[in-house]
């Protein structure tokens, strides 16, 4: 098995994980970054692997990447986290087995997958969410559909607008469940500099023929793939309103997505606190504002993982976080206390902004509920609505009851997809704040890992196998 | 650009290497594979989370399609005709 | 919550479920209160192996009669997952046959048809077990439930005569008047009744020490894997024979659940588990995963393509003898159930119909002296 042994692991190649781990190795510690993706960059900085950058954006992250192997960043690509082992032993996988590491300090920069609810129809194939819709025509030069909705809210969704537009797939239908355009105007008033930005995604969303707000999907309807949806209006009190939905025919794909969802398997495997708020996407690793240091001692966060806030954010706290591990590690060099400072105060100025943003943008209440007693909650064990609301009733309690009385969460995904829906379904049955329900505590392996590598990982130094 | 040909179901698919094999075979028709109960399932995260997108890839069972990069000849099998797979 | 009721149980693991439906069967007005989610300690995190095979020699009448209420258990509420798939005790040494031998001689005695046979028979019954064994034991009464269900089973048993269950109500202590039981305090308040069950498993020497009932209960760390779902593959219970001393002795466990995740352990004598805090949140250790993973593809090397897709732990409470503590203890109307010693499933069914009985005044149909609460006192007194 290959053994590294490191003064700093980074988890993740996004933006925060590739500033962090540039800004530790600057300082002239010895830096490896793992990462799950075929190439480093993340979802926000995704390279094309066939063609290269072809996006600013794109090729803002391959500078990244660059600054990132000039540093003296080791980067292994294609290899997944999947456990932590007492001694701060960190166990990746990738295609060719399983990889050790043995790092002084962790920075975690998990980042975030899309925010799902369920909806009857929502299995059908051609549904999907907003981020898959964008990595389908980033990566792979595929449009989604014929005939594309998009759907969800936040304004992640007028990006993708943008890069389907960019392979002649505009989407045929843009329904956003805010309203909030005032507000928006607002916030913007107060950070100019984002003006320009907010216009591009606006010229996207504008480009959709039929772009309305204060819409959801409600329904996906189809035989063996979907074929048309259901939408219905959100009344002035914020209600969805079925009794007004009406039946769009001809749609071949629908992306759905309520902004993100901070993935924490990692930093709650590794025991760090965590806190609830919606706006930021649910449960986040709480973080030292003046460092990016977790609950745990050596362990650092940055990112979507400590809240969703968005890429700039992202990449300050990646920076803080890689600098503030280096320099307790002894990594110090003249001028770096008047950077860290630079960049806490940059940090929680883009955050206010990424922050507020999340705010305008929540998920409507209720959207949990649009999935019927008979519609499927958790898609790996096939676990309906009704099942999870029979064992809420029945006496057990919360997401980790769910999970254990109907096998909600139990399967590949280990409740990645719907373990936010279990949440809300549980506080809405329960007449409880929706942070009550709690999350699943993650277990190894944090991802499905082939049995021959675990063996292997697990094999005690020096030792061969015998039978 | 490397134009390479894989076999999806055992018939011949051109296929640009490197892409996401998810890509290619949502574009041959969305579902990949069947549940237990029979439903068809397809690419849904498209990142590796959801595990919704699982194909046979060179004889190994339950792959992500959507995190393979294509490779020549790889022969790739959906659980579409065959049996059911959880 | 109802302040008074004619018996408390604390626990709704599956000793305490069952206890309350065998006592809220005899019409008793039974609350239940779980610290934290019905089923959700021990009980969740178990195999669920209904057997008799390979056990406890004196305790094969209970055994026997536990395997046969399951069993009508399951026609009665056919929603757990009750398979009576048999079960399978492999030998890796010629020089365990000795030991296999033993065991089958003890249980045909009593009346159960357990055999040896060779690995070519052993296939005939569970096709992908191609791995090199010497041999194997065959158990056919052996069952699998789903764990989850099952408790959840027997507590609408006893919801269905009457029971009340509180979740996340932690017992803090036993209420006593006048040398009598009078209730137990919770953070909620004070509930009342004359008759109070500690089936808290690992928890229950804290709250039985509240009434100055010293218990030798301890905590012992039990780990567990499952692999991602799959084909139906296995469709027993495999488990290593139980044999005294031998670099390979130990204890291993592995079946299918009807999830199509493949469940199994292998503790190796040695990597035994030490006891621990049984409040932590902890993680399989790494010896255990890799002697658990090595078993499982020793015995079905076929199954090396698959995934491991999950890990978990829990705490059984382990008494000197591993045998349950069960019946009356301390002051009147207070009475123990718990020391599953990592087979409580089985056992949970006779530990309540022992409680049901005394109670009522009535004799178990089986032996219950080997299970008194208070054996242990007496034997150091002597």
């Amino acid at each position: 098995m290959r053994r590294i042994e490191t003064d700093i692991l980074v988890v993740g190649g996004g933006p925060a994980g590739l500033s962090a781990a540039t800004s530790a190795a600057g300082a002239g510690a010895r830096v490896d970054l793992v990462d799950a993706g075929a190439a480093p960059g993340g979802q926000y900085w995704m390279q094309d692997p066939v063609a290269g950058a072809t996006t600013t954006q794109a090729a803002e992250g391959s500078v990244a990447i660059a600054a990132a192997r000039a540093a003296g960043v080791l980067i292994h690509s294609g290899a997944e986290v999947w456990a932590a082992f007492p001694g701060g032993e960190i166990m990746a996988h990738d295609a060719e087995g399983p990889i050790a590491f043995q790092a002084r300090s962790i920075v975690v920069a998990s980042g975030a997958q899309d925010r799902v609810y369920p909806f009857p129809g929502w299995t059908l194939p051609g549904v999907m969410t907003p981020g898959a819709g964008q990595r389908l025509a980033k990566l792979g030069k595929t449009a989604p559909g014929r005939r594309i909705a998009l759907a969800g809210n936040g304004p992640f969704l007028y990006a993708v607008a943008a890069t389907l537009a960019a392979i002649d797939a505009t989407p045929a239908l843009l329904l956003e469940s805010g309203r909030a355009r005032m507000a928006m105007l607002g916030l913007l008033a107060r950070h100019p500099a984002r003006i320009a930005e907010a216009a591009g995604l606006i010229a996207a969303a504008r480009a959709v023929p039929d772009w309305r707000r204060g819409y959801v999907v409600t329904e996906a309807l189809g035989e063996d793939r979907v074929e048309a949806i259901r939408i219905a209006p959100i009344d002035d009190a914020g209600t969805i309103d079925t009794a007004r939905s009406e039946r769009i025919d001809g749609i071949d794909a629908l992306l759905v997505g309520w902004g993100f969802r901070p993935m924490i398997e990692l930093t709650a495997l590794l025991r760090c606190r965590h806190a609830y708020d919606r706006a930021l996407g649910g449960w986040y690793c709480v973080t030292a504002l003046a460092t990016g240091l977790t609950s745990v001692e050596g362990v650092y966060a940055a990112g979507e993982v400590t809240g969703i806030a968005g890429s700039r954010p992202a990449r300050l706290s990646g920076a803080l976080a890689g600098l503030s591990a280096a320099a307790a590690l002894g990594f110090t060099s003249p001028g770096i206390e008047e950077r860290r400072k630079g960049l806490v105060r940059a940090l929680a100025a883009a955050r206010a902004f990424g922050h507020e943003l999340g705010r305008l943008a929540p998920p409507p209440a209720g959207i949990a509920d649009l999935a019927r007693d008979d519609t499927i909650v958790c898609r790996c064990e096939n676990v309906t609505r009704g099942e999870i609301a029979a064992a809420l009733g029945e006496g057990t309690r919360a997401v980790a009851g769910a999970k254990m009385w109907t096998r909600a969460g139990m399967g590949r995904c280990q409740g990645r997809v719907c373990g936010s829906a279990v949440a809300e379904i549980a506080a809405s049955l329960g007449g409880t704040e929706i942070a009550a329900a709690g999350f699943n505590p993650p277990r190894i392996p944090l991802r499905p890992v082939p049995l021959p590598a675990v063996l292997e990982a697990t094999r005690a130094a020096g030792t061969s196998e015998t039978h | 650009m490397s134009e390479v040909t894989i076999f999806v179901d055992g018939e011949p698919v051109p296929a640009e290497a490197g892409r996401p094999l998810g890509a290619l075979m949502h574009r041959i028709g969305p579902a990949m594979r069947r549940t237990v109960a029979g439903a068809p399932r397809g690419l849904f995260c498209g990142m590796g989370v959801c595990f919704d997108c699982l194909v046979t890839i060179d004889g190994v069972a339950d792959r992500r399609a959507c995190m393979t990069p294509i490779r020549d000849g790889m022969r790739v099998e959906t659980g579409l005709a065959g049996s059911a797979q959880p | 919550m109802v302040t008074r009721a004619d018996a408390i149980v604390v626990g709704a693991g599956v000793v305490g479920a069952a206890v309350a439906a065998a006592l809220a069967a005899d019409g008793r007005r039974v609350t239940v209160l779980e610290q934290g989610v019905p089923g959700g300690a021990v009980s969740g995190a178990s195999l669920a192996c209904i057997g008799t095979h390979m056990m406890d020699e004196e305790e094969l009448p209970l055994l026997a009669w536990c395997c046969d209420a399951w069993a009508a258990l399951s026609e009665k509420a056919p929603r757990f997952e009750y398979s009576r798939c048999g079960q399978l005790r492999f030998l890796k040494h010629d020089g365990e046959r000795r030991s296999a031998e033993t065991w089958i001689g003890i249980e045909r005695a009593a009346g159960l048809a357990p055999e040896l046979l060779e690995p070519d028979a052993v296939r005939r019954i569970e096709p992908e077990l191609t791995g090199p064994i010497v041999a194997a034991t065959w158990s056919p009464n052996s069952a699998t439930v789903n764990p989850f269900l099952a408790v959840r089973t027997l507590l609408d048993a006893a919801r269905a005569d009457g029971a009340t269950i509180v979740a996340g109500a932690a017992a803090t202590r036993i209420v006593t008047a006048g040398g009598r039981v009078a209730g137990v305090e919770t953070a909620a308040g004070r509930l009342e009744a004359p008759l109070v069950v500690i089936a808290g498993g690992p928890w229950t020497q804290t709250l039985a020490a509240t009434a100055g009932v010293d218990l030798p209960i301890v905590p012992r760390k039990a780990q567990c894997l499952a692999t991602v779902a799959t084909r139906p593959v296995i469709r027993t219970v495999v488990g290593a024979c139980k044999a005294e001393g031998g670099v390979d002795a130990g204890y291993t466990q592995i079946q299918q659940a009807a999830s199509g995740q493949v469940l199994f352990n292998t503790v190796l004598e040695g990597g035994v588990t030490a006891a621990g805090g049984r409040d932590a949140v902890p993680e399989v250790d790494r010896a255990f995963v890799h002697d658990s993973v090595d078993t499982l593809l020793f015995l079905f090397p076929r199954l090396t393509a698959l995934d491991l897709l999950r890990s978990w732990v829990r705490y059984e409470a382990v008494t000197p003898d591993d045998r349950f503590l069960t019946g009356a203890a301390g002051p009147d109307g207070l009475f123990i159930a718990a020391g599953d010693g990592g087979t409580g499933f089985v056992r949970s069914l006779g530990m309540a119909r022992i409680i049901a009985d005394r109670v009522a005044g009535r004799e178990p149909p089986f032996r219950d002296d080997i299970y008194r609460p208070d054996r242990f006192a007496e034997r150091a007194a002597a």
